[in-house]
């Protein structure tokens, strides 16, 4: 009888067990999400793989931009941003494929292709290592999330065990005006 | 004596085994009965007048009118032998990430043969790319027709859901998977140009 139950008790604390540490094993996409590097707007953050430093901020009602040599005007009901940033590349070529905003809110902004006529976009340059290489990002979001910002950089889209820079925006650096048109010499 | 007795405890084991097996192709049978019945045997969609916000999940969505029109709304030309079917809508990215997927929100139940959705931003008729969370956008939704295709008085327009999985099947990553329907919406087809009308008055 005691080693009849003592079977019963051994097999629910192992089953217990087993429970447990299902629950608390963190998920395939978590064990393989990217490799995070935290820093602010006026420094420069390095990851292993590239580092970025915030040369300004801009946000603007209305994006001016030049497509075949004609002016255009984009409205948005929230809010364009655009950063100008300078990458570096410390072991190999690479592209900056994700670039998103994660608001106030917790909500995450991809960088726009609205304003794929703008000059100097980052996501259509390659980043050599040893060039530093500087151009603009352009995002569109609701006033509400503009109020705290993280700018997030990536090599992919979505980095899988790669580095992943996020640079918390100063709200007292980021300048506002009307209108914002980007140029080859930046914003 | 022993004899027997072994011989008819193999027999319970292997009884055993073969009711384990019968009750494990039945419960199969069954699920895979009742799905194909399911599949059959769709329920009846909801459905909603035009005007109407309707949640599908991951897109709020709100038809306003149906048209017909002979170009793109940025002015470019359609497939030669084809005209466009135009609906204007409102739609709410409701996830908490930016997503260009919402052609899949949108399917036309009384035409055959339509192409993909393509989407215009009604502000300023460029293509809508990535439709930006908690920004709700005027757009107008493309779909190119042949003109042998003949048009009812009114379109009947599927709003589809989706479902979204905290950890999906093979990554256990968290992700949006298509769902079913969730409404049909009767649009009348307003001859071109006067579907402009109608969203002003709205």
């Amino acid at each position: 009888m005691i080693r009849f139950l003592a079977t019963i008790i051994g097999i629910l604390t192992a089953a217990a067990l087993l429970q447990v540490f299902q629950a608390t094993t963190p998920g395939y996409a978590q064990l393989t999400g990217p490799i995070l590097t935290s820093g602010a707007q006026k420094d420069t953050v390095s990851s292993q793989t590239f580092s970025v430093r915030i040369d300004k901020a801009v946000q603007a009602k209305t994006l001016v931009l030049k497509r075949f040599s004609r002016t255009i005007e984009r409205q948005t009901q929230g809010t364009w941003l655009v950063v100008s940033a300078e990458l570096w590349a410390f072991q190999e070529t690479m592209p900056l494929a994700g670039a998103s905003i994660r608001g106030a809110s917790g909500r995450l902004y991809v960088q726009t292709h609205r304003a794929d006529a703008a000059p100097q976009l980052l996501s259509l340059k390659k980043v050599q290592p040893g060039l530093p290489t500087t151009g603009i990002l352009v995002f569109e979001l609701p006033e509400e999330e503009a109020t705290d910002m993280t700018l997030i950089l990536s090599k992919q889209a979505s980095p899988r065990l790669e580095d992943e820079v996020h640079v918390h925006l100063d709200r007292g650096m980021i300048e506002s005006r009307d209108k914002v048109e980007p140029g080859n010499g930046g914003i | 004596m022993k004899r027997p007795n072994v011989l008819n405890k193999a027999g319970k084991a292997a009884r055993a085994r073969v009711l384990a097996g019968i009750g494990g192709f039945l419960a199969a049978g069954l699920s895979l009965g009742l799905s194909i019945f399911e599949s059959r045997n769709p329920g009846e969609i909801a459905h909603a007048l035009p005007g109407t916000r309707i949640n599908a999940d991951r897109w709020g969505v709100t038809l306003h009118a149906a048209t017909v029109a002979t170009t793109m709304p940025n002015g470019s030309r359609l497939t030669p032998g084809k005209r466009a079917v135009v609906v204007n809508l409102t739609i709410e990215n409701l996830t908490s990430q930016s997503s260009n997927l919402y052609g899949e929100a949108l399917a036309l139940a009384n035409i055959t043969g339509a192409s993909r959705p393509q989407f215009f931003l009604d502000r300023d008729q460029e293509i809508l790319w990535d439709l930006q969370p908690a920004m709700p956008e005027e757009v107008s939704a493309v779909w190119e027709v042949p003109m042998t295709q003949a048009l009812l008085a009114s379109l009947d327009v599927t709003v589809i859901g989706a479902v979204f999985k905290r950890a999906d099947n093979l990554y256990a990553a968290p992700g949006w998977f298509t769902g079913s329907a969730v409404a049909q919406v009767d649009l009348p087809i307003a001859e071109n140009g006067t579907g402009a009308m109608t969203r002003d008055t709205r």
